[in-house]
């Protein structure tokens, strides 16, 4: 399948998939580290975060794994991104750039020095 | 915020509960503990509001993505197998399209509302001679007055009356015959119906009589008699010869009060009196109770509660004018109650229609379930290994459903083309009359609801034991190969049982077509009691042309005089009503010397107003005394003819020739009977004995009456010839309904009940198809499932013969079982068939016996394909078969 058919992500989609590029992680550190990484701007709620996170499974962009830290809560399930979840993450950030690029080009974006 | 840790946690959970199944299943122990995680960090307050919020979001959501899993699943299923699609979808399209057919009679005839909004708080007000009656009459325009304006319980009564005028749009065209509504002033305020154009009326339009000749005309009039003419509203019509000017003109889906009838225009009721010199006080006098009166119920108000309401003032009524009003009671019925009551023969009708057409529908689903269960060995692999991998049960069985509610959908769209051709066949019934009586069949929202409502059921139906039996199925069984566990035991003695359920129903069918059959037959080779052939008819009324009721008398006598010498006319005769016509008279009377049960005083009867010729020219035999003659004029001692059936019940155990009796509201006379007629038949062929009463036409003119005329030769011949005849008198003068008796009897009688005897008959020969198709489809499966046991026999020394014998003999045995059943079930049905429905024939012992040998017949058909497959099969080939 082309990968750019799948384009664009719904914004939580893309935010999991960059918070598990960093690293295996399980739901809640997902939803803290969107919710860092935004300055608190987006906090996924539960619903659309594992509503998100059944669709990418489904679509094999991501995986669980069995691996956990011994002392953790057995109810918590930890997921990694899948080479193809990488790439349409990948897929997504470069199509961001690109209009971003344009968007600059045209002097919509504030220079910082 | 009061909330406790674990408190907030519990009522999370129960949050979760929102969730599909699959969904909680897979996260919901995750997202708890999430919770959890984030209720040590966070304000419980905020957090319990924001997660509440996000479930109320997501969860449809899911609940929607996972239907289009299913949909989009099912769809594939459906792709995969065309020809076991197909199979189920047209037995359904059957099953639904007639069944849908039958409802749109049913809304034609009998169901379909009032067209005015919220019409279910719309009900009918009746009265009744007293408490205990349950025969129920109009009401008196000067009651009505006062129940419209001292009840609580109405947001208005509403009067009306359905009358035939003489209609002209120009002042020099012949008055054509029109049937109007003379309504009271705020008929359409009460309806809440808006006219199209123009207005409705004022109230103070319906206070003088005589004095507003205003009209508000009907969509069809406007459209007839005014070629859609935007500028309608002011111009003139003549109604019964009085100017009129059009204010409204109703909104075209507003057909006025009846099923059947649709009105041409209606009047002020206060214009009535002009309109009809000879019922000048019909709005002052209380014992002409003319009006049918219906009212909007105030919101809320219960049926019982406005009935005491308005039994109160009918109480104070009795009271005070005891003359008129003693013991009035009053009846409130619902608009489907009262239809029902107005004519019981139409509901019968309508409720064995739709019985036995649900009957097709269940035989249908039996096969449809069949299939199912059939194709579910071959499922029960898949379904076991998903049920293996964890899938959850509930959801197996929802998409089982998903899938059964997609071939029900499809069956019902399919059904609906089915239904359209039902309906243009249906469109054939003729009624024998020139007024504006429509049968209307509409493909609308609410036939097609009906037939969603009919395509949820029978998914319901036949989808929910297969799927209930997939799922309940053990694991390791399906998972093994071989195909001879319990289970698959127990599903073809279902698939077994649902055979011979369809074998069963598919006879009753059978036997309850015969007994229409049978029955109408019966009926039709009897003699309805009056001459059939021969006869030409026409029908006047000289009020029409305002003549007065002198003129028309000499009008009626000179005609007659004149057809009677005309060539060819061998006889001739006046009567006011055809046998069996859909316009009837009837007259109110007391029998001397009978004893009414206690509170009644009179009866009615229907009746007939005849001249002296008519029992000759219409061939119904006097048996006793005399019929009428010249001698019987306007001043002679009053006198009629009854039939057996009046004298039976008020004159038992005596000769009736000589009795008397008193009409009621037409003087103090006695009338003496002086001659008595067999029970004929009076309304339709198929009708309980009815007693009826014939009056001399010169004793009791009416003003409408119809000519009957006897032909030497063929009678249409004879038509032109009396029209000229007509002409000659007065050329002004309107004729109506002209007819030979052969077509009217042809529309009237037998038309009908054929068209009955095909409907059932075709319901019969669907339900025989579809019980094959299941048979066939059953022995079919088995025999492809005993191919090896089949292999076996034959290769120790079983010959092709017997092989053959073996399997005819299964499917003999189905049939069998189920024309056993059957009989007994037909037994049942023709006993309530029987005494439900009258004119419903009894079933002979030798239909009883034909029919199941014709079932077993096609049964050994439908059982011989498979049969012979089975004699073919090669035992060294069967015996490698897995």
């Amino acid at each position: 399948m082309e990968i750019e058919s799948l384009l664009p992500l719904p914004a939580p989609v893309f935010h999991i998939l960059i918070a598990l590029a960093e690293g295996d992680r399980h739901g809640y550190a997902i939803m803290q580290d969107i919710a860092t990484r935004t300055d608190g701007k987006l906090r996924l709620g539960p619903g659309t975060l594992y509503g998100s996170i059944k669709k990418l499974l489904e679509q094999g962009w991501i995986e669980e794994i069995t691996r956990r830290p011994a002392d953790d809560d057995e109810r918590r399930r930890y997921y990694r991104l899948t080479r193809l979840g990488r790439r349409v993450a990948e897929a997504e950030a470069s199509r961001l750039a690109d209009i971003l690029k344009q968007a600059r080009a045209n002097g919509l974006v504030p220079q910082r020095s | 915020m009061g909330w406790s840790r674990s408190g907030a946690r519990s009522f999370y959970q129960r949050l979760l509960g929102l969730y599909p199944e699959d969904f909680r299943d897979e996260f919901g122990g995750e997202m708890e503990q999430l919770f959890a995680d984030r209720a040590r960090g966070e304000s419980l307050g905020a957090l319990l509001w924001e997660t509440t919020l996000d479930t109320l979001r997501t969860a449809p959501k899911e609940h929607l993505s996972m239907l289009i899993q299913d949909i989009k699943y099912a769809s594939r299923m459906m792709t995969k197998n065309p020809a076991f699609t197909a199979a189920a979808a047209l037995s359904l399209a059957l099953g639904i399209g007639a069944n849908t057919a039958i409802f749109s009679l049913a809304d034609a005839l009998l169901l379909r509302p009032i067209a005015a909004p919220e019409s279910s708080r719309i009900v009918t007000v009746r009265s009744a001679q007293q408490m205990s009656d349950f025969t129920s009459r109009g009401i008196s325009y000067r009651d009505f007055t006062e129940y419209n304006g001292k009840n609580q319980s109405f947001e208005g009564l509403l009067a009306f009356d359905i009358a035939p005028f003489g209609l002209t749009t120009r002042q020099e065209d012949l008055p054509v015959m029109q049937m109007g509504m003379v309504v009271s002033g705020n008929f359409f305020d009460v309806l809440r119906v808006q006219p199209a154009m123009g207005r409705a009326f004022r109230p103070e339009e319906d206070q003088v009589p005589g004095r507003d000749a205003v009209a508000v005309i009907s969509h069809d009039l406007w459209k007839s008699q005014f070629h859609s003419a935007p500028d309608v509203v002011g111009r003139k019509v003549r109604l019964n010869g009085i100017e009129f000017t059009v204010i409204g003109v109703t909104p075209e889906q507003f057909t006025g009060m009846h099923q059947l009838i649709r009105p041409a225009f209606y009047v002020p009721a206060h214009m009535f009196p002009a309109l009809t010199p000879a019922r000048a006080n019909i709005l002052e006098d209380r014992a002409i109770r003319a009006f049918e009166v219906k009212g909007r119920l105030k919101p809320g108000v219960a049926v019982e509660a406005a009935q005491a309401d308005l039994q109160s003032i009918a109480t104070g009524l009795s009271q005070q004018f005891p003359d008129t009003n003693k013991d009035e009671a009053i009846r409130i019925r619902t608009e489907l109650q009262y239809r029902i009551e107005q004519s019981p023969p139409d509901a019968q009708l309508v409720a064995l229609l739709m019985g036995l057409v649900a009957v097709v529908l269940l035989i249908a689903c039996a096969n449809v379930a069949n299939l199912l269960l059939s194709r579910s060995r071959a499922r029960s692999r898949e379904i076991a290994v998903r049920l293996a991998i964890g899938a959850g049960r509930a959801r197996l069985v929802r998409q089982l459903l998903t899938e059964s509610l997609m071939l029900s959908l499809s069956g019902g769209v399919m059904g609906l083309a089915i239904a359209w051709l039902a309906m243009r066949f249906f469109e054939r019934i003729r009624v024998p009359s020139d007024l504006p009586i429509v049968f209307s069949f509409r493909m609308d929202e609410r036939v097609l609801l009906f037939s969603l409502l009919v395509s949820l059921f029978s998914a319901v139906i036949f989808g929910l034991v297969p799927a209930l039996q997939s799922v309940r199925s053990d694991l390791v069984g399906p998972l093994k190969a071989g195909d001879t566990g319990a289970s698959a035991r127990g599903r073809l003695m279902g698939r077994n049982a649902l055979v011979v359920a369809q074998v069963a129903l598919s006879l009753v069918l059978l036997v309850s077509a015969t007994m229409f059959y049978r029955g109408f037959q019966r009926y039709l080779s009897a003699s309805p009691g009056f001459r059939t052939s021969g006869l030409v008819m026409m029908g006047f009324d000289p009020t029409l042309l305002r003549y007065s009721e002198p003129q028309t008398k000499n009008f009626y006598r000179t005609l007659i005089h004149r057809v009677r010498s005309t060539p060819g006319v061998k006889s001739a005769a006046l009567a006011q009503v055809i046998p069996m016509g859909n316009e009837g008279d009837q007259r109110t009377l007391v029998p001397e010397g009978y004893q009414f049960q206690q509170g009644q005083t009179d009866v009615t009867v229907p009746a007939n107003t005849v001249d002296e010729q008519y029992f000759n020219t219409m061939g119904v035999e006097v048996i006793r005394g005399r019929g009428f003659l010249a001698s019987d004029h306007e001043t002679a001692p009053k006198v009629a003819v009854i039939n057996e059936e009046f004298a039976r019940r008020y004159f038992p155990n005596q000769d009736p020739v000589g009795k008397r009796f008193r009409l009621v509201n037409a003087g103090q006379d006695w009338v003496r009977v002086v001659g008595l007629t067999r029970t004929g038949k009076y309304f339709w062929i198929a009708e309980p004995p009815v007693p009826f009463v014939y009056l001399p036409y010169s004793q009791f003119p009416r003003s409408r009456m119809r000519l009957f005329a006897e032909s030497a030769g063929p009678s249409s011949q004879l038509i032109p010839t009396l029209r000229e005849v007509v002409r000659s008198l007065d050329p002004n003068q309107p004729i109506y309904a002209v007819r030979t008796m052969e077509e009217f009897y042809d529309m009237r009688a037998v038309s009908v009940p054929n068209m009955i005897v095909q409907i059932v008959g075709a319901m019969g020969t669907m339900g025989l198809g579809l019980a094959m198709v299941g048979l066939y489809g059953l022995v079919a499966y088995s025999v492809s499932r005993r191919t090896r046991e089949i292999g076996i026999r034959m290769a120790i020394g079983a010959g092709k013969a017997d092989v053959l014998r073996m399997v005819l003999k299964q499917g003999l045995l189905l049939g069998g079982i189920g024309v056993a059943f059957g009989l007994v079930i037909s037994v049942f049905v023709s006993r309530i068939l029987a005494s439900g429905m009258i004119g419903m024939g009894q079933v002979e012992p030798g239909v009883l016996l034909l029919l199941p040998l014709l079932l077993l017949a096609v049964t050994m058909f439908a059982t011989y394909i498979p049969a012979r497959r089975a004699s073919l099969i090669d035992p060294t080939r069967a015996l490698r078969w897995e």
